[in-house]
Parts: structure tokens; C-alpha cells; sequence
């Protein structure tokens, strides 16, 4: 897979208290509907993201949340439908990047958090793996007193 | 927050959500309902989010819980409203509301 190359002014939220959550639900919303996504897909990248930035309030206490326009090169088709054939077809993806990070107490047990219904709060334990079940791709780097960093991307 | 305005027409207890909620205000929210529930003893609440731009499993699991509270006291809920962007992000969450019963 090709690189992704990320527009280099991001959007940067402090998460420290609960309106901050708000704000970055909101900001992901704004940023969603300028990039040109739909209601439903916007709907899907707000709830993600109010998902991810409340789980650094409850998990770590603070941390941050960015917002990044990303694009990436796609496999070019081979010819003729490659580069200048059928369509115009322009071989570039563009997207929504959103990363959260943390320096709170990490996630021990990816893969069991990943299936949904476990949570460490008395929450519904659905929110990391619904957010994954609603983008595209979601990365996440953690491990127990590591903090978190979690990536996720839409597609246009 | 200002109290959540309700309105009793007949036997029917309407409220609709204006605002986006965060956590705490949807707390002090499902309190609301439950007391406003008990004062004017309606045979049915509707609860309006047809305002509400997302439902997120924090959200989801109040409102959810919220009817299941007021079924507790006696009072069936019934959500109208909800767009046709959250009613796809709920099911691509994974989070069934319950509790109550749905409207367009």
C-alpha cells in the first residue's frame, strides 16, 4: 500500500475536560462536512471520534486529539485503465485522518477490548470497537503504562 | 443547563432535546425526565431527537436506559425522530436501544 501523506496544518484539540469532548465531536463534524463527506459518513466520523476522545478523559485523564486531511496514491490500474485512461481516473485517494494520544495508563489486552463488551469503567465497552466497525482503518499503539495513541481514517 | 422543556398534551408527556448533550448534562437530563415523569404521571413520553446530531454508546446507553427507567415507573417511552444518519451509525456501532418503543 502506498504511503499516506498527511496535509501538514492539523487540527489539534486538548481533551482535559468533559466540553472538550464536545469540541472535538464538533470540529470532527466542521472538518467532515468541509472535506466533502455525507451525512451518513459524517455521522460515522463524529460518533467515532466523541467514542476515542471520551475514552481519554476516562481513561487517561487528558491527552490530545488531531485532525489531519491525509491522501494516498492508489494502486495504479494497469493499462489501459491506468493514468490517463478510461475516465480520467486521477489515482488519488484523499481522506480524514483523526489520531488520539495519551499518556494514561494503556490498553492491556488490544485484541479483547477489540471485540466489544468489555470496558474497565461499568461502560457499555462498545466505543473502541464500534469506532472500528464505523471507519475505514484504525491503528493503535498501546500497552500497559505505555499510554495510547490511536489512528483512525475515512475515505472519500 | 436549563430545564429540559416539556410539554403535557393529554395524557402524553412530549420533550424534546434542543442540544447537543455531553455527559453530565445527559445525566442531569435522564434525572429530569424521571422526576417530571413522577410529578405529572403521563400514560405515555414521547422523547423528541430529531435535534440531536449524533448518538454516541454513551448517549445511546442513557436514552436506553432512560425508557427502561420509565417503563420501571409504570410509563411506556417512545423515541421520534431519530435520523436516518444515527439510525445507521447505531447499527454499524453495534448498540440496539431498548427500553422503548420508536416513531418517525
Amino acid at each position: 500500500m502506498a504511503e499516506i501523506k498527511r496535509d501538514e496544518d492539523g487540527k489539534v484539540i486538548r481533551i482535559e475536560e468533559e466540553h472538550h469532548v464536545d469540541m472535538a465531536r464538533r470540529t470532527a463534524k466542521e472538518c467532515s462536512v468541509l472535506m466533502g463527506f455525507g451525512e451518513v459518513k459524517t455521522a460515522l466520523i463524529a460518533t467515532s471520534v466523541s467514542e476515542l476522545a471520551r475514552n481519554i478523559l476516562v481513561h487517561a485523564g487528558k491527552g490530545t486529539v488531531v485532525l489531519r486531511a491525509i491522501s494516498q496514491e492508489e494502486n495504479p490500474p494497469s493499462p489501459p485503465f491506468g493514468k490517463g485512461g478510461l475516465g480520467g481516473f486521477s489515482g488519488e485517494r484523499r481522506g480524514l485522518e483523526i489520531v488520539f494520544a495519551d499518556q494514561g495508563p494503556g490498553i492491556e489486552d488490544i485484541e479483547r477490548v477489540l471485540k466489544g463488551g468489555y470496558s474497565t469503567k461499568g461502560s457499555s465497552g462498545i466505543g473502541l470497537s464500534g469506532a472500528k466497525r464505523m471507519m475505514d482503518e484504525m491503528e493503535i499503539e498501546s500497552g500497559s503504562g505505555k499510554g495510547t495513541t490511536i489512528w483512525i481514517r475515512k475515505w472519500l | 443547563m436549563d430545564k429540559v422543556p416539556t410539554l403535557k398534551m393529554g395524557d402524553t408527556l412530549i420533550l424534546t432535546i434542543q442540544v447537543e448533550l455531553h455527559d453530565k448534562t445527559a445525566i442531569r437530563l435522564q434525572e429530569d425526565i424521571l422526576e417530571r415523569v413522577y410529578d405529572t404521571k403521563p400514560q405515555g413520553l414521547v422523547i423528541d431527537v430529531s435535534a440531536v446530531g449524533v448518538v454516541d454508546s454513551f448517549l445511546g446507553r442513557m436514552l436506553s436506559d432512560t425508557a427502561t427507567m420509565v417503563r420501571t415507573m409504570g410509563v411506556e417511552t417512545v423515541l421520534v425522530g431519530i435520523q436516518p444518519e444515527i439510525a445507521i451509525t447505531l447499527q454499524e456501532m453495534g448498540l440496539e436501544l431498548k427500553g422503548g418503543a420508536f416513531s418517525p
